[in-house]
Parts: C-alpha cells; sequence; structure tokens
C-alpha cells in the first residue's frame, strides 16, 4: 500500500513543540497539520508561523472545524498537562490517535537530554572561559564543573607525580580529605595504569576491594566510581573521576562529558608540561643570562677593577713618569752640579798644577832678565818666556772663572757706580793712554738686582775689550739709560718684554770693528779674536747677564766701532742700601 | 840688618826660585815645604815676612796663617796661591795676611809689597 503521511496535530508550543517542529518538519512521513498553544507567542508558534505550519490557540476550536482536522492522524499533546490529555480523549476525532505522555516524556528527554547537553555545554564553555594561565587551576575548573554538571558526591582529578597520588583539582571534597596519597589501592591509581580512553565503571564499591585497598571507599562511604585517565604526551599522567554516596548509572552523555572534561585535563597537563619545560628552559635560560651577567659583571668588575688598577697603575704611572723626570731632572742638575763641582775641583787642579811650574819658569825667566847683562835675543827669549807664561795664567784664569760657581749676593747694585769702578780700573791699562773716556751716564742713579761683583766683572771685560780693540787709540764712550720696552722696534727679547722698565748699559770703541762672522760667534767659549784672550770673557758675560734676567747685544760696524749693550731689568725696590 | 824672609811652598821648584829672587835681593831667605816645618822655621828664624802658598799637604796655608799670627803678632805674611779664589783671598786679609798674590808671580810686584811693608816695619 502507498505510504502516505502521518498528519499530526502539535498541541504545545513550548521546547518540545520547537523541538517536535524541528525533528518532523522535514520528514515526509509527518506533516504537521497545525501547532496550537494558549500563548500566541510560545516559540513552537513563531516557529510554525516561519515554517508555514497553521496555528492556533484553541484545540478544540480546531477539531471542531472539519476542514481543518478532517485529515487528522494524530494529536500530539506536549504540554505535559494531564487535564489537556483528558480533555483531548474526549473531543478527538474516534480514529484519531493522542500522542501524549509517552511521546511527550521521550521528547522531554530528548529535550532535556539537548537541554542537558546545552546546559552543560554552555556551562562547560563558560568553564573555558574562565581558564587563566596556570593549568592547575584551569583543570580544578574543569574538575568543578565536572562534579557540578555530573551531579556528583565529589569530583577529583588525581595526578601521579613523583610516586605520589596528587589531588590537583577537587570538587565538593569533605575537610579532611587528604589531596596527597600514596597511590598503591587507590582506584584512581588503577585507572591511570590502565590508561585508555574509555570510561572506568567501579559500582557498588563497598563491596569491591577497593573497599578495603582504598580508605577513601569506606572513609567518605562511596559507592560509585566513575573515572577516566588522563594522557600526557603518550604517558598517562593522571585520573579524572566523579563519585557518589549513592548507586548512580551514569548515562553515555554523563560519560560522554566526562570525557570531555578529561580530554580537557589532558590539555591542561600538556600545557603544564610545555609550561614547565618552558619555564625550565626559561630558568634554565635565566640561569644562562643570569650567569652571563654574573660573568658579566665580574668582567665588568674585573674591567672596573682592572680599569680603576689600570687608572691607578696610570695614575701610578704617570706620576711614577713625573718623578721620574723631576729625578732625571734632579739627577741632571745634580750631575751638572758634581760636574761643575768636580769642574771648578778640575779646573782648580788644573789652575794650580799648571801655574805652579809656570811660576817656577816665569820666576826663574825674571830673574835672569833682573841679574841683565845679556844678549838682545837672550833677553828677547827670557822675556818671550815671561809673557807667555802670563798668557796661560789668563787662560787658566779664564778657565777657572769659567767654571765657578759662585754664590750669588743679589742685591740692589748702582750701575753708575759699578761702571764709574770699572772705568777707574781702566785707567790702569797701558792702551788708555791714547782712549779718551766719554761717560754719558743717567741723571738719576740706575739700579738692578744684581751680584756686584758678576756685574762688575762684565762690566769690566766689556771696557777691556772695547779698550784692547783700540790700541792706536780711540775714544771710549760709556753710557747708561733706562728704557721701557716699546711693541714696537727690534727692542723687546724672549727676556726683555713689552712694558718692562730696563736698564741700558753701552760701552762703545771706536775700534776697527767686526764683520758677520766674528759677531755671529761673539758670545761662544774659546772664540776669540785676539792674541792673548782666552774667548772666555764675553762668554762667561754672557751668561753672568742671562742669569740676571738680562741680555747683551753687540753692534759693529768695520771701520767704525762697536757698541756693546748690556740690557737689565729695572730693580724693582729702589732702595740703594740693601 | 838683613830682613828675613820665611818661605813656605810645598811646589820646591818654586820654592827654590823664590829663594833664589829673594837671596839676590838681598834678603835672607828660610824655607819651609809645609805648614808644620813653617811653625818651626819661624820659632826658629824669627823672619820679618812669610810668604805661604795656601795649598799645601798637611796644615794648609790658611791653618798655618793662623798658627803664625798666634805666635807672632807682628810678623808680616803674604799668600801666594795658584788658585785665585777672591773670597779666600778676603779670609786671609781678615785672618792677618797683608798681600794675597797669584802664581804664576810678577816678581818686582812681590818686591815692591815686600819693601811696603818693611818700610813700614821700620817706621813702628
Amino acid at each position: 500500500m502507498p505510504y502516505s503521511k502521518i498528519k499530526a496535530l502539535v498541541i504545545g508550543g513550548g521546547k518540545a513543540g520547537v523541538l517536535f517542529l524541528g525533528l518532523f518538519r522535514n520528514n515526509p512521513s509527518v506533516e504537521i497539520l497545525a501547532v496550537i498553544d494558549i500563548d500566541s507567542n510560545a516559540p513552537a508558534i513563531k516557529l510554525a508561523q516561519e515554517l508555514n505550519i497553521p496555528t492556533g490557540n484553541d484545540y478544540k476550536k480546531f477539531l471542531k472545524n472539519k476542514e481543518l482536522s478532517g485529515d487528522l492522524n494524530v494529536i500530539i499533546n506536549l504540554t505535559g498537562n494531564k487535564g489537556v490529555q483528558k480533555e483531548l480523549l474526549k473531543f478527538r476525532p474516534l480514529d484519531v490517535g493522542v500522542m501524549g505522555s509517552y511521546i511527550t516524556n521521550l521528547l522531554w528527554n530528548v529535550i532535556s537530554g539537548h537541554a542537558q547537553t546545552e546546559d552543560r555545554l554552555i556551562r562547560l564553555n563558560n568553564c573555558f572561559l574562565k581558564f587563566g594561565t596556570d593549568p592547575d587551576e584551569n583543570i580544578q575548573l574543569l574538575v568543578g564543573v565536572c562534579g557540578e554538571l555530573l551531579q556528583a558526591t565529589c569530583a577529583l582529578y588525581n595526578r601521579l607525580d613523583k610516586g605520589m597520588l596528587f589531588s590537583v583539582g577537587q570538587w565538593n571534597t569533605p575537610p579532611t580529605y587528604d589531596p596527597l596519597t600514596k597511590p598503591e589501592g587507590h582506584i584512581c591509581f588503577d585507572v591511570i595504569q590502565r590508561g585508555g580512553d574509555d570510561i572506568f565503571v567501579v559500582r557498588n564499591l563497598q563491596n569491591t576491594v577497593y573497599a578495603k585497598t582504598d580508605p577513601n571507599v569506606t572513609l567518605y562511604g562511596l559507592r560509585t566510581y566513575v573515572g577516566r585517565a588522563v594522557k600526557h604526551g603518550r604517558e598517562y599522567i593522571g585520573s579524572l573521576c566523579v563519585v557518589y554516596k549513592e548507586d548512580v548509572e551514569l548515562d553515555d552523555k554523563g560519560k560522554g562529558f566526562l570525557g570531555i572534561i578529561a580530554s580537557a585535563v589532558g590539555i591542561e597537563e600538556e600545557r603544564r608540561r610545555v609550561r614547565e619545560e618552558l619555564e625550565s628552559s626559561k630558568s634554565a635560560f635565566a640561569e644562562k643570562a643570569r650567569q652571563l651577567e654574573e660573568s658579566l659583571k665580574e668582567s665588568a668588575e674585573a674591567r672596573s677593577v682592572t680599569l680603576s688598577i689600570l687608572e691607578d697603575t696610570e695614575d701610578t704611572r704617570r706620576s711614577l713618569e713625573d718623578t721620574l723626570i723631576e729625578l732625571k731632572a734632579t739627577q741632571s742638575q745634580l750631575i751638572h752640579t758634581a760636574k761643575l763641582a768636580s769642574i771648578g775641583q778640575l779646573a782648580a787642579g788644573v789652575a794650580h798644577e799648571v801655574n805652579n811650574p809656570l811660576a817656577a819658569i816665569s820666576g826663574e825667566a825674571q830673574i835672569l832678565l833682573m841679574e841683565g847683562a845679556r844678549d838682545e835675543e837672550t833677553r828677547t827669549a827670557l822675556q818671550t818666556i815671561v809673557d807667555l807664561s802670563k798668557r796661560i795664567a789668563g787662560i787658566i784664569g779664564g778657565l777657572l772663572e769659567f767654571s765657578r760657581r759662585r754664590e750669588l749676593k743679589r742685591e740692589n747694585v748702582s750701575v753708575n757706580e759699578l761702571l764709574e769702578k770699572g772705568i777707574t780700573l781702566m785707567t790702569f791699562q797701558p792702551a788708555m793712554k791714547n782712549i779718551r773716556t766719554e761717560k754719558d751716564f743717567s741723571k738719576t742713579p740706575l739700579f738692578v738686582f744684581a751680584d756686584a761683583n758678576q756685574l762688575q766683572a762684565v762690566f769690566v771685560n766689556l771696557m777691556l775689550n772695547a779698550v784692547q780693540a783700540m790700541e792706536s787709540g780711540g775714544v771710549l764712550k760709556v753710557r747708561t739709560y733706562v728704557e721701557q720696552v716699546s711693541a714696537h722696534g727690534k727692542r723687546k727679547t724672549d727676556v726683555l718684554k713689552v712694558g718692562m722698565d730696563v736698564v741700558n748699559i753701552e760701552i762703545t770703541d771706536t775700534g776697527p770693528g767686526m764683520n758677520e762672522e766674528v759677531m755671529r760667534r761673539l758670545f761662544v767659549p774659546f772664540f776669540t779674536t785676539k792674541d792673548k784672550g782666552s774667548g772666555l770673557g764675553l762668554a762667561v758675560s754672557y751668561g753672568i747677564i742671562e742669569s740676571h734676567g738680562g741680555i747683551i747685544e753687540a753692534e759693529s760696524e768695520v771701520g767704525i766701532g762697536s757698541t756693546f749693550r748690556v740690557r737689565l731689568p729695572v730693580a724693582e725696590n729702589k732702595d740703594s742700601n740693601s | 840688618m838683613k830682613k828675613k824672609i820665611l818661605v813656605v811652598d810645598d811646589e820646591v821648584p818654586v820654592c827654590k826660585m823664590l829663594e833664589r829672587f829673594l837671596l839676590k835681593k838681598g834678603f835672607d831667605v828660610v824655607t819651609a815645604f809645609n805648614g808644620a816645618d813653617a811653625i818651626e822655621r819661624l820659632k826658629e828664624a824669627k823672619p820679618h815676612i812669610a810668604l805661604l802658598d795656601i795649598r799645601m799637604p798637611g796644615i794648609d796655608g790658611i791653618e798655618t796663617l793662623k798658627k803664625i799670627r798666634e805666635l807672632d803678632k807682628d810678623v808680616g805674611i803674604i799668600m801666594i796661591t795658584a788658585v785665585k779664589e777672591d773670597e779666600t783671598g778676603k779670609a786671609c786679609m781678615k785672618l792677618g795676611a797683608y798681600g794675597y798674590i797669584t802664581k804664576p808671580l810678577d816678581l818686582s810686584y812681590l818686591e815692591n809689597c815686600l819693601m811696603l811693608k818693611l818700610l813700614e816695619m821700620d817706621a813702628k
């Protein structure tokens, strides 16, 4: 017989109705004639309207309307209302079946299963939303939702760690519950050891061996255990379980749910492992970094210590260097002094060794000359001996002078006075017979801070040179004046600076003058143009004046004469009696 | 009366030369070659004038000068030196010498110095 549709009337626009519609709307075997509900806003009413299924709010009316309900085969009463059921049984047409409680229950189961599942899923989802970064905390949340939604007495997640069973997550456990126990005999331990993804169920725990081996069974009067092993990589590391004080048969859905949560726990364990590894590598890294930092610090310290040592060393080195320089200077000074001292001694020694024999030689010659009555030749020879002996003595004397380091006694000395004395000394020179002296002294006394003897020696030396340059007569001019060194002209030198007041002593002769070559070597020790000269006079004089902060200048014109100029700073304190 | 001159010098040629000179000039001459001998000779001979060389071994000229002065306030002393040192000269003058001459000696100058002193001594 051709298969014909079942025409159904749905009464009850609630969730069951919605579910019914959802289940059967596309079912070719079922045709929903209408959906009836008192509440025209019921969800199934609305859905029916969307699906172009007729709706109503009065089933009696519908049933009376033969047009609408003519083909009706079955009435589906989803109200769950026994009153409605009774009415329907009264009102139904004879050949129409009424499906009430059975189908309703079925649907309710489906619904509630769905709802339950939906609810569970929602709650699980909410649980996930609460997740943080700490896997153990997340596991705790999972265990909680597991216990709640499976309506357990308690829920646990036990991890096998370092040979101990540790309840990472516990829900609704009594206060006396010990989370850390030895694993042997515990059900969870067996579950872990068994492994696998299937759900491990033990009912009537009190009658099993676990009653003896697992203390919790008797402690807390547990009757049902449902658990599942949790993986950690490839290993089974823990078990998620729900326990009940009653005898409970967990349905597939419940078991499925447990499985889902166990997997979620597994994920958290994985995370934990990764985290641990990360932590350990982090800490290893941190350790390495710390070590590196330490060693860097150490090396930085070492470096800074080294640096500071180096700096110290550098400082020390520098100060050593300075000290060395000082020492060298001192040493060279000492050597110089020693040399000078020894030169002085040497010179004195030479003087002594030379002058004594000379005295004998010269003396004998003088005696012979004294005795007279010799021929001219002999007398000349004897005179030569005497003269040349004096020359040698002069040289030796000059050397002695040059090598001598005398204590200077410096005081304010009147230049004019010293020159006067010098001029007086000159008068004893034979050459002075033909020489006129011109004095051009400053009107006021001129004072310089100097050693009188040394200065005197210089003046005498210069005057002597001048006189000796004028053997056949001439004019010796001695002039003194003070001037301020100006920025212009050639009058400033390294020593005599612009603005200084300077005493000038000029000794001029009208001798033959000096050419460039002579001028160049004037102050060189032992340089002389004279037959009877040591060549030390000007060198010594130059040294003396230089040590007094002054300078000797020479000007000359061949055929005209020469001028020697001694320039010295004016004494600061013009007190003449120091 | 011949005037006596004491010549003290460790340089023998110089000493001999001076002796010859002084003898030719009509003086009596006593010689010594060191300070110690000089003192002895002085005590013995009682010269009018002493010529003292400064640089001598043992007691040097200056010490000898001091000692002579202690012994004889009147004897005229001329210091002679091969190494001219002004300070030394001044010091000797202060110690009682009346002359300070350098070698090689100008013998006529020396003669003048001697004559001057002897005239002065005669005048007293």
